[in-house]
């Protein structure tokens, strides 16, 4: 068994914050047509990764997530190497959160999410009121336990050279407030110490020369 | 002066607005951190009372007066244990975070984004496995110089604001280095060094180190070190039976080590001493925490003390700084 531990800091509507600690063990991904499975351990909460090649497209997203408290909902961002010898594709979820619940009354109109200049509304790539019912089987607000759904879409991405910002910012404006997930893009290639020393072992004190030690 | 008083223990951070008599942490439900993070370092910010940052196995987090919260401060260490958090008093944006394994990262733009640092300490080590960063200072003079001690690989010095670093370790008797403090009169300089094998002193800016036997500790393992503001020459040292050991004491120089002195404690420590806490603010006014949870105040430099009857489990470090308006 597989599983994601996802740490979000869920904030109120009072300006508190939670921290509750959700293992995620079945991942959908939602592109606007059918739901699919992905392994968990794609996910990630990193806020910089290294790519292979030098370019590549990057995909503003959002995760819903079960949670006790109400499902959650997280800005986040696909990105996909476009030249690699392997077909990398990483997802970076921001360890931050607003409830569903507190947003969904005006979502259609209100909540953004962008990138680099790229913004879309949530109900864009999938509108979470649907994707919530569709997994739940009938009409709900909640996820079941250990589900998360990653929302994104194909028509909405930026294509991105080298190393670069890529500040994920999910905007409620009419609470106005904003959640802003700094994440940063290198290129694996660029060696970020490409005078690395070899690595190094220390003894420190021995049992017979420090006495005072247990 | 009214002023906050925090503790980095193992289960958060706790917070004292009373002269240290009492001490609470912020409510789980609203304090945006975990109240068992496990927490090693808080830093204070010079002109900002009321925002501290704090370095957990959590995470980065940035404490505020005005939400009377943590926000969590998205960093490449999340993964990490943040064990050491300076920021440059020149520029208060610049911030240097040292860690278990033994990295350094720096942000420039205070923890908008970061850099780690080329800081080239041991990777593996027989005694405690992974080395890890026991104090990080900006030199008093240099002021693109950051030094750094490292338990266990030695001293590090970097004269370009942490892009690179050299290893200064002749002399020292022990790699297991675990604080230092500066003395700069005209043109001369000195370093005082904390290692578990004693004090080590430098008079060529850390080329060279001579380990100085101080026969009024029963035992070698010195902690912490700190020279009152404003008054570099008097210097507190903790010494310990062991880590984290079972007793401990302090010792008080008036001329930077030259000579030392024992300073009564109203009552044995339980531990070693780990933290010793200072603030421009007031210089006298000085705390220390043992490892195992006992708080300390003085009122008069580290003179005399009195043991707050509060106690916190594990304390990893101390600090104070006068308050902040009330929001």
């Amino acid at each position: 068994m597989s599983f994601f531990l996802f740490k979000p800091h869920v904030e109120g509507l009072t300006g508190d914050i939670t921290t509750p600690d959700i293992i995620i063990d079945r991942l959908l991904l939602s592109d606007g047509g059918a739901l699919n499975p992905i392994p968990s351990r794609l996910l990630s909460s990193a806020a910089e990764i290294g790519i292979e090649g030098n370019a590549a497209t990057a995909f503003p997203a959002y995760m819903l997530a079960a949670a006790g408290g109400g499902v959650i909902i997280s800005p986040a961002i696909i990105v996909r190497s476009e030249d690699a010898t392997f077909n990398t594709t990483s997802i970076h979820i921001a360890r931050m959160a607003w409830r569903w619940k507190n947003v969904s009354g005006h979502a259609d109109k209100n909540l953004f999410l962008s990138v680099l200049g790229a913004e879309t509304t949530i109900c864009n790539l999938g509108d979470p009121r649907k994707i919530i019912e569709e997994v739940h089987g009938a009409k709900s607000d909640e996820l079941p336990r250990g589900v998360a759904v990653l929302c994104f879409s194909k028509s909405c991405s930026v294509d991105v050279q080298g190393a670069v910002r890529l500040p994920v910012t999910m905007k409620d404006s009419a609470l106005d407030r904003s959640l802003v997930f700094p994440f940063d893009l290198d290129s694996a290639a660029a060696d970020p110490w490409p005078e690395r020393p070899l690595p190094r072992y220390s003894v420190g004190p021995q049992e017979d020369d420090v006495k005072h030690y247990i | 002066m009214s002023y906050t008083a925090y503790a980095a223990t193992m289960q958060g951070v706790w917070f004292s607005h009373d002269d240290g008599e009492n001490w609470s942490r912020l409510l789980t439900p609203t304090g945006g951190m975990y109240n068992e993070a496990r927490c090693w370092a808080i830093e204070t910010h010079p002109d900002r009372p009321g925002n501290v940052l704090a370095g957990t196995d959590q995470g980065l987090y940035r404490y505020t007066r005005e939400k009377n919260r943590f926000d969590y401060v998205p960093s490449p260490m999340d993964d990490l244990h943040i064990l050491q958090i300076a920021r440059d008093p020149n520029d208060p944006n610049f911030i240097v975070c040292g860690t278990r394994p033994g990295e350094v990262f720096i942000s420039e733009d205070d923890g908008e984004s970061w850099t780690r640092s080329k800081l080239a300490v041991a990777t593996e080590c027989w005694f405690i496995n992974t080395t890890r960063v026991t104090s990080i200072k900006f030199d008093p003079r240099e002021r693109d110089t950051i030094w750094a001690t490292v338990e266990i690989d030695g001293a590090f010095r970097s004269r370009d604001r942490g892009k690179t670093w050299e290893l200064l370790v002749d002399g020292l008797v022990d790699r297991d280095t675990h604080d230092m403090i500066f003395l700069d009169r005209g043109d001369g300089r000195e370093i005082l060094m904390s290692t578990e094998a004693g004090v080590h002193r430098s008079r060529d800016n850390g080329a060279s180190w001579v380990c100085e036997p101080i026969d009024l500790a029963p035992w070698p393992y010195f902690r912490s070190l700190r020279s009152l503001p404003g008054k570099p020459e008097q210097v507190l040292a903790s010494v310990g039976d062991k880590p984290s050991g079972e007793t401990g004491m302090v010792l008080l120089s008036e001329d930077f080590g030259a000579t030392w002195r024992e300073v009564e404690l109203p009552h044995p420590v339980n531990s070693t001493i780990w933290s010793f806490a200072t603030h421009p603010g007031d210089p006298n006014l000085v705390f220390f925490a043992t490892i195992f949870g006992q708080i300390y105040r003085s009122k008069d430099g580290g003179a005399s003390w009195t043991k707050i009857k509060r106690e916190l489990g594990e304390i990893r470090m101390i600090a104070w700084e006068p308050s902040a308006p009330a929001a």
